[in-house]
């Protein structure tokens, strides 16, 4: 067991602290309440992107391996497929679904950590509400 | 809590507000605004004891930023647009002149009527109170763009706004994707769902063409609402040259619904009405295939703009932003993959 809290643990404790207790205390001064909304949130993608970043990272990985028919790091994929929307005059518009599909599915990994809340549905007006 | 660099700012200000003003003033109070966080903003309570302003009086005063946001105009030529746009009769705050240097050697400043009001977009889509705003300020928003995009280089030209690549003689198509191409290719690291955006703007390219004065940011948060509707356009600092979808569009976005999903119009407003109105008073057909195009080029230029703006800085604000990118990103794709 590891007796030491981990850094993600302490970022949510920290994220915590400041939505609970002081947010609320700054609410007269919105935009330092603001602020401290936003602090919070940075807190909160940090501690996700330390436990399940580098998980992401490989999913976005793998989806572009399999669309480019390649294996590499996920920085030379994504230089690679941006090279080729760049400067392809043509796309077969299979190929052009496939990549958008590529595309949407790693936005929606990136967002798991960095935006959880947000409604990835192809029609999220249907919801009343996003926060 | 006063800082150094607001006493010396209330320290300039009673030099030089008496000329400005016409008459004797008192600075009772100086506090630093933190809405449009790009520029420099406070408001003054001032006392003014004689000439024609004479009287308790409230201002807001507007500087520019020592890190400017790129590509943005500075203060001295925002008041050009801001005249302008009041002289049209666009509501927005009055001027009372401009006061060079103040924030530094070529930092100008602008002082304002302080307009009653607030900005916060989550108050102003969910709050009760506002209810009755939100039902006026679809039509008063339409009317104000009308009015806004009536204003052209051909009724305007001597306003010094063009700068590379929003230049009144270009195409605003051509010149929206040519500042997506050299924002891109400012980045650090490749982003192909930008990329992937940027190549359907090309490949789909809208049929209206026209120039008009544009805001540049027209969306909730940057006007200021009470709880009877509009009281005043802010923020005109991305004002340029463009095509007016351009501004409807950027209305719609996502981002600018404060969650408020299913009102296109700002998070408080039905599309059709809007555009309706806004057809009605500009005279101005809209076709909702080029509507649709600025709506995905918007959702670019904000996703390229959180990751640029997050760059050399130390303002967590701005920090958090390129983070936010994908949301962005995310939207620009739903659209083109739904369609207009």
């Amino acid at each position: 067991m590891n007796e030491k809290p981990t850094i993600p643990e302490l970022l949510r404790a920290a994220a915590l602290l400041l939505e609970e207790r002081v947010v609320e205390r700054v609410a007269a001064d919105a935009p330092l309440a603001f602020r401290l909304r936003v602090v919070t949130h940075v807190l909160e993608a940090a501690a996700a992107e330390l436990d399940e970043g580098p998980a992401v990272a490989a999913e976005r990985r793998e989806n572009l391996e399999r669309l480019l028919h390649r294996t590499a790091p996920l920085e030379v994929l994504e230089s690679m497929l941006a090279r080729r929307l760049r400067t392809a005059p043509d796309l077969d518009p299979d190929e052009d679904r496939r990549i958008r599909g590529c595309l949407l599915g790693g936005l929606r990994a990136e967002l798991r950590l960095y935006a959880p809340r947000f409604d990835t549905r192809l029609h999220p007006e249907t919801a009343r509400s996003e926060e | 809590m006063t800082t150094l660099a607001e006493m010396a700012l209330a320290h300039a200000l009673r030099d030089r507000l008496p000329a400005l003003l016409g008459g004797a003033v008192t600075l009772n109070a100086l506090a630093p605004l933190h809405g449009g966080s790009g520029q420099e903003n406070f408001r003054l309570d001032v006392a003014i004891d004689d000439g024609p302003l004479a009287g308790r009086r409230t201002f807001a005063l507007r500087g520019d930023a020592l890190q400017p946001t790129p590509n943005v105009v500075s203060r001295a030529l925002e008041a050009a647009v801001i005249e302008a746009a009041l002289a049209a009769g666009v509501r927005t705050p009055r001027l009372h002149g401009l006061l060079p240097d103040l924030f530094g050697v070529g930092l100008d400043a602008y002082l304002a009527d302080f307009v009653a009001g607030i900005a916060l977009g989550p108050r102003i889509v969910r709050d009760p109170a506002f209810a009755p705003a939100r039902a006026r300020l679809p039509l008063q928003l339409a009317e104000a763009l009308a009015t806004l995009h009536a204003l052209t280089p051909a009724t305007h030209p001597a306003l010094p706004i063009d700068r590379a690549p929003f230049e009144r003689h270009l195409d605003p198509v051509a010149a929206a994707l040519q500042w997506f191409e050299r924002t891109l290719d400012a980045l650090d690291a490749p982003r192909p769902a930008a990329e992937y955006a940027l190549r359907w703007l090309r490949h789909h390219p809208p049929a209206s063409r026209e120039i008009t004065l544009v805001h540049g940011d027209f969306r909730t948060g940057n006007f200021l609402v009470t709880e009877q509707g509009l009281s005043a356009i802010l923020d005109w600092e991305n004002a340029h040259w463009g095509n007016p979808l351009e501004d409807l569009a950027w209305l719609t976005l996502r981002d600018w619904r404060f969650g408020q999903l299913d009102l296109p119009v700002g998070g408080f407003g039905a599309l059709e009405p809007f555009l309706a109105a806004y057809v009605d008073l500009s005279g101005r057909p809209i076709r909702p295939a080029d509507l649709h195009w600025w709506a995905v080029a918007g959702n670019l230029r904000s996703a390229l703009s959180a990751v640029h703006n997050g760059r050399g800085t130390l303002e967590i604000e701005r920090m958090a932003t390129p983070r936010r990118a994908p949301e962005m990103e995310f939207e620009a794709l739903r659209l083109i993959e739904v369609g207009p």
